[in-house]
């Protein structure tokens, strides 16, 4: 789901080293690399948490903020990767009304019919379940926090770690905020519902 | 399965982005990060801004810091006499301020068409072998020819083709025949040794050697516009040295309003601090130099840029000079230190045609060679642009 190649972008000759490295962030003729590296991932990102034009946007100004503030980053702590999506998602938090208004809707939408044909697997299962309302509610009424946290797990296999050096945020914070997101997600879910598996891929 | 994987399907994978997403955000990038005006060339070390284009990006790292030794002045030390200028200063009282003045008056009479077109050679140099019998190459060499449509409603396209690396002058050309005439080129480019080729289309990460294109459709300029007028509205006022005061996001159509005020062009130009001394000199003139070369700005904008320049401390008049294609002209130099630590010195130098005050060239020498840089001697050549063709055409988007 996440470090997926860039489909989007035309096929060159790559470099002869990996780009997009922190080497890179550093030498402004060299910033071309990070956005290509990346922008199809954190675009991505936005465009599932956000409407199409939204996350146009937001991914746009990731790069803007990554290259005005590229003296800030610091190496030791974070790799580029994770410090974008730190940035990616500040900037999706001030478009936390549209995004709760998204869910909501998708809340009262209630189960959609199965997509003919391409439907993944895990899809289909949400959908017979019959969830996919009270997913979208539960994630609309999560606080934004625990929001962030619980979706950069998910979308982009964040560690604890790296999301705490992405939000800035303490790494006994990340564990709280994801436990408290799951348990209210599984809640909505009918927590007891023996279909759940309810292990911690991430602990 | 677990929450985590339904939150998954539930926020399924978007499709990728289009390339024309991805070339707007590239382009919002580049002029938010310009604040608007403009997007650096693919010249080398350089204090300002990077240049992200047409995939070229990345590849035009630091240049050649490798063996010794003085060349390539001679494409601009031949004092050339050309014709004699018509709207041009007394012989013998050229100065920078009478030269950009005199081509302000050019530049307000140029009659505008549908699209701003510059045709393009640029590259980088690298020293190859010593410096007895090394040589200069010119390498990660892009021809591009770009049509920027002088109306939002219009799209801008893009062209470019990878040229191959190539002795830089004659001299450098005669090294290389002696040489054996090799067909490819290893060079210490920036922190690594690569490999040029003398075969177009051969450049790592450059494009192909056939001619390729984009456009950027006006939906896409007119939200890279919106992207760019939120960056700077969130802006905080400094932020790094890079970026003082750069931030402005007005439109063509608004910076033709507010040229009448020259203190307005200054400041769009050169920033907040009016009064900054010539250690900016070489910025100010790679900034105006955006503008006029890589933006559809009208006349009455064109001259107020080269107006604004005439007043920079620290832009100099080189005198008469040829360009790389052997065309008179005046050449005015700035100065500036490189930001990546080795304190390098070195000179942006504009040539403008005798008489019409077109831009001909600029190019980028070092001046007093620092860290890494050491091994360079003053004159040599970082990197160089020719512009083998500037000015307003009604004629279509095509490529030579």
């Amino acid at each position: 789901m996440t470090g997926e190649p860039l489909t989007a972008a035309p096929p060159r000759p790559t470099r002869p080293e990996r780009g997009g490295g922190p080497e890179d962030l550093h030498d402004p003729d060299r910033f071309g690399e990070v956005f290509d590296t990346y922008f199809a991932e954190i675009h991505g990102y936005a465009a599932k948490r956000l409407d199409r034009d939204t996350a146009y946007d937001v991914a746009s100004q990731t790069f803007l903020e990554a290259f005005r503030k590229r003296h800030r980053y610091d190496a030791a702590r974070a790799n580029v990767r994770t410090w974008l999506y730190g940035i990616a998602t500040n900037l999706i938090g001030k478009h936390r009304r549209g995004e709760v208004c998204a869910l909501r809707a998708r809340a009262r939408l209630g189960p959609a019919p199965v997509a003919e044909g391409h439907a993944d697997r895990v899809d289909a299962q949400v959908s017979a379940l019959g969830v996919r309302g009270a997913l979208a509610g539960a994630l609309a009424s999560l606080k934004p926090a625990e929001r962030d946290v619980l979706l950069l797990v998910a979308l982009a296999d964040l560690s604890h770690q790296e999301i705490a050096d992405a939000l800035g945020i303490p790494y006994g914070t990340v564990g709280s905020r994801l436990n408290r997101a799951r348990r209210k997600v599984r809640d909505a879910l009918g927590g007891t519902n023996p279909l759940l598996d309810l292990e911690d891929d991430r602990g | 399965m677990n929450e985590l994987n339904q939150v998954r399907a539930l926020l399924r994978e978007p499709p990728p982005p289009s390339a024309s997403v991805r070339t707007a955000a590239l382009r919002s990038l580049e002029d938010g990060i310009a604040g608007r005006a403009p997007r650096s060339r693919r010249t080398g070390p350089r204090p300002v801004r990077p240049r992200l284009r047409l995939g070229l990006t990345g590849l035009t790292g630091l240049v050649a810091a490798g063996a010794a030794t003085a060349v390539a002045v001679a494409a601009l030390g031949g004092g050339g006499t050309g014709p004699s200028p018509s709207a041009s200063p007394p012989e013998g009282e050229l100065s920078a301020r009478s030269v950009l003045l005199a081509a302000a008056e050019h530049a307000a009479k140029e009659p505008t068409g549908r699209y701003w077109r510059v045709q393009t050679v640029d590259g980088q140099a690298y020293r190859v072998g010593g410096a007895e019998n090394g040589y200069t190459v010119l390498g990660y060499s892009v021809q591009s020819d770009e049509w920027r449509a002088r109306s939002m409603d219009d799209p801008d396209m893009l062209y470019g083709r990878d040229l191959g690396a190539r002795p830089l002058t004659p001299a450098d050309a005669a090294a290389w025949k002696k040489a054996g005439s090799p067909k490819t080129f290893r060079v210490w480019s920036n922190d690594h040794w690569a490999t040029l080729s003398t075969k177009p289309g051969e450049t790592l990460g450059s494009l192909p050697a056939r001619w390729s294109g984009e456009s950027t459709t006006p939906a896409a300029k007119r939200a890279a516009g919106r992207q760019a007028k939120k960056i700077c509205a969130e802006k905080k006022p400094v932020d790094g040295p890079d970026f003082g005061g750069k931030c402005d996001t007005r439109s063509p159509e608004e910076v033709e309003r507010l040229v009448s005020d020259p203190k307005t062009v200054e400041k769009l130009l050169f920033g907040t601090s009016a009064s900054s001394g010539a250690q900016d000199a070489g910025r100010d003139l790679m900034n105006s130099l955006d503008l006029l070369t890589r933006t559809a700005a009208p006349p009455t904008v064109r001259a107020a840029v080269f107006r604004a320049l005439a007043k920079r401390p620290g832009v100099r008049v080189l005198g008469k000079v040829r360009d790389p294609k052997g065309r008179p002209g005046i050449a005015l130099a700035a100065r500036s230190v490189m930001q990546e630590g080795s304190g390098t010195v070195f000179d942006d130098r504009l040539v403008l045609e005798e008489g019409t005050y077109r831009i001909l060239s600029n190019d980028r020498v070092v001046v007093r060679p620092g860290g890494r840089m050491r091994g360079m001697r003053p004159g040599d050549v970082l990197s160089q642009q020719v512009f083998l063709g500037i000015g307003w055409t009604n004629e279509s988007p095509h490529h030579p």
